[in-house]
């Protein structure tokens, strides 16, 4: 026989019980022909587009993850910065009527999400971006499916404090709006910094505008593959023999991820795009990326030791996705979105996880605080120096992080927030509450930095 | 030269029409067949279709790429079959795939204490049924004989396990 019966074996085991998936198929889609004079032509337009090129989408993956018998968790799109495409919008009425026809296109072609409410203003903003930008917290809370994300740092630009208060204030304003279901709102935002322009994952899915017409890109998974690869090797195993094992699990997710993504571009006609190998946990257990991090030795994720365990478990992620494919792009590192982790949420709940430990582990691994409830008093300073923290670590280390932060309406240090679905389950963990908004309200700029005398 | 945004239009055509079911190599060859049969009246008026880049790209691929890649196929079934060992459950895997159309190209089955496990490759060229029919009987006879049978195209193995 071609395949040994391990062989076999192994793979009807992870697609069966290791919960190996690909997380997301998303169709990345140029909006700029669609930009016109009038907001509602522009909008028009779009909703045509998306309507025309996603419309077989959904079930076209279906079919494949049917004959393969790999699930295919979430088939989504991202659209050029729709803050590109607002050419005509005068007001915030006039973003929100692109908004509304973008979540409707979304809705009618099935897909559960659709990133690219977007702006890029980490050097300042334009007239449209000024309004598009207090258009965001409104259009998040008023649609179901859109995402938004706003990159306010580069590498080569520095980090635009005035964007970062702002982001701050914004937070808070769209965690009002949506006060009933927890601040649901910002579970639908991010900002970036470093924002890559192909990342199939949300909420910070957009199709940058060095991308083509349209392409498929695909964000695989499999924290539960690797979480019982690890459980089950020795516990006397090496490190270097650890990271070697973990290496060769992902060469095999990233490949089963390129076959998903090459076929369904095929079908639908378009262009694949990229594979991005981000371990991407979900609620379910097992299916853990704090698992995988506790199965290393360690009695909770958070204790001290476990930023270099995660160092160790993104580099091999990406090694052997790097050997089993050419198309790698996106993120590709390990997603620690704390609400959506079983794991990191009894670990943020027995006081082993903190927002701190959370900002160390953040430059070793992608993306950055991703889904961290905090109180609902956390002042828009606070929060944007949250982001300013965060958006450093980007920018001095030449990598993309990215902060999705709710500060849950009325809810106080150790309640629970439920968002539903992949969303998960938020435990309100502790801000240090020392003052910073002298800080925030020097606004102004941060220069980029050096890029010698590296220490 | 071949008019490659209009090879992509017939390609995106045919498969809109065929679906997922889509035979490969049929898409190819008909494909082949409709280009050739229109190709003097487009010669004719060999203007840039215009359209985009993406577009283009595909269509090449679609007829020369496909097809002729011996990495693993797109017609052959791995089916798996684990749990209690009980008379009749080779018998009922192969009924289904015989009453599909899908001819046995490699089969393996073993015992070891009480526990069954078969693997098998089958063509599925000339299936009479879509891979969601199969798996659903497959289902249905996996619950009856007390075993869990799992049906995968091969490419996804090779891609996981070949380099």
């Amino acid at each position: 026989m071609e395949y040994s019966q391990a062989e076999i074996l192994q793979t009807v085991r992870m697609t069966e019980m290791e919960h190996l998936d690909v997380r997301t198929v998303t169709l990345g889609l140029s909006l700029r022909d669609c930009a016109g004079d009038s907001i509602e032509r522009t909008a028009e337009r779009v909703r045509a587009k998306i309507e025309r090129t996603a419309e077989r989408l959904v079930q076209t993956v279906d079919e494949i993850s049917s004959e393969l018998g790999i699930s295919v968790a979430n088939k989504r799109i991202s659209i050029t910065p729709a803050a590109h495409v607002a050419t005509g919008a005068r007001s915030v009425a006039d973003c929100l009527k692109l908004a509304r026809a973008i979540d409707e296109a979304a809705t009618h072609v099935g897909v559960d999400f659709l990133g690219g409410y977007s702006a890029l203003v980490q050097k300042g903003w334009t007239n449209v971006e000024d309004v598009f930008l207090a258009s965001i917290p409104e259009a998040l809370a008023t649609t179901k499916r859109l995402c938004s994300s706003v990159n306010v740092a580069t590498t080569r630009a520095g980090i635009n404090m005035d964007a970062v208060a702002r982001v701050g204030r914004l937070i808070k304003e769209a965690a009002e709006l949506t006060r009933a279901e927890g601040g649901l709102a910002c579970a639908k935002f991010v900002c970036f910094a470093n924002a890559v322009e192909d990342n199939p994952f949300m909420a910070g899915a957009f199709h940058g505008v060095g991308e083509g017409e349209a392409v498929i890109n695909v964000g695989v998974s499999g924290p539960g593959v690797v979480n019982h690869a690890v459980r089950h090797a020795p516990r006397d195993m090496p490190l270097h023999e650890l990271a070697e094992l973990i290496k060769k699990l992902s060469f095999k997710l990233a490949r089963a991820g390129e076959l998903v993504g090459r076929e369904a571009a095929r079908r639908l006609g378009l262009r694949f795009g990229i594979i991005d190998l981000s371990l991407a946990p979900t609620p379910l257990r097992g299916d853990s990326v704090a698992e995988i991090i506790e199965a290393f030795g360690f009695e909770r994720a958070g204790a001290p030791g476990t930023t270099a365990a995660l160092a160790l478990l993104t580099d091999a992620v990406k090694k052997g996705g790097v050997m089993a494919s050419s198309a790698v792009g996106g993120m590709s590192g390990a997603f620690i979105p704390v609400s959506e982790d079983a794991a990191m949420i009894d670990a943020a709940r027995v006081g082993a996880l903190s927002l701190e430990k959370l900002e160390a582990w953040t430059s070793v691994c992608s993306v950055g605080l991703d889904m961290i409830a905090v109180p609902g008093a956390t002042s828009a300073e606070t929060i944007a120096a949250i982001i300013a923290d965060e958006m450093a670590i980007g920018v001095t280390n030449s990598k993309t992080t990215a902060v999705r932060i709710i500060p849950a309406p009325g809810r106080v240090v150790g309640d629970m927030v439920e968002f539903g679905g992949l969303l998960g389950t938020a435990p309100v963990m502790a801000v240090n509450n020392f003052n910073c908004a002298d800080f925030i309200r020097r606004g102004g700029h941060i220069p980029a930095p050096i890029h010698s005398l590296r220490n | 030269m071949a008019n490659e945004e209009l090879i992509y239009r017939i390609t995106r055509a045919v498969y809109g029409r065929l679906g997922a079911q889509a035979d490969e190599r049929t898409v190819e060859n008909l494909v082949t067949d409709i280009y050739r049969a229109i190709e003097p009246v487009v010669e004719g008026n060999n203007g840039d279709a215009g359209g985009d880049g993406a577009g283009r790209r595909d269509g090449k691929r679609g007829l020369t790429a496909h097809g002729g890649e011996a990495e693993g196929s797109s017609d052959r079934l791995i089916v798996s079959v684990f749990g209690v060992d009980n008379p009749g459950i080779v018998a009922g895997v192969a009924q289904i795939l015989a009453e599909s159309g899908c001819s046995i190209a490699d089969i393996n089955q073993t015992v070891v204490q009480g526990k069954f496990a078969m693997v098998i490759i089958a063509d599925s060229t000339n299936s009479n049924a879509p891979v969601a029919t199969l798996k659903e009987r497959f289902r249905a006879a996996g619950d009856k004989l007390g075993v869990r049978i799992y049906a995968q195209r091969e490419d996804l193995f090779n891609a996981m396990h070949r380099i």
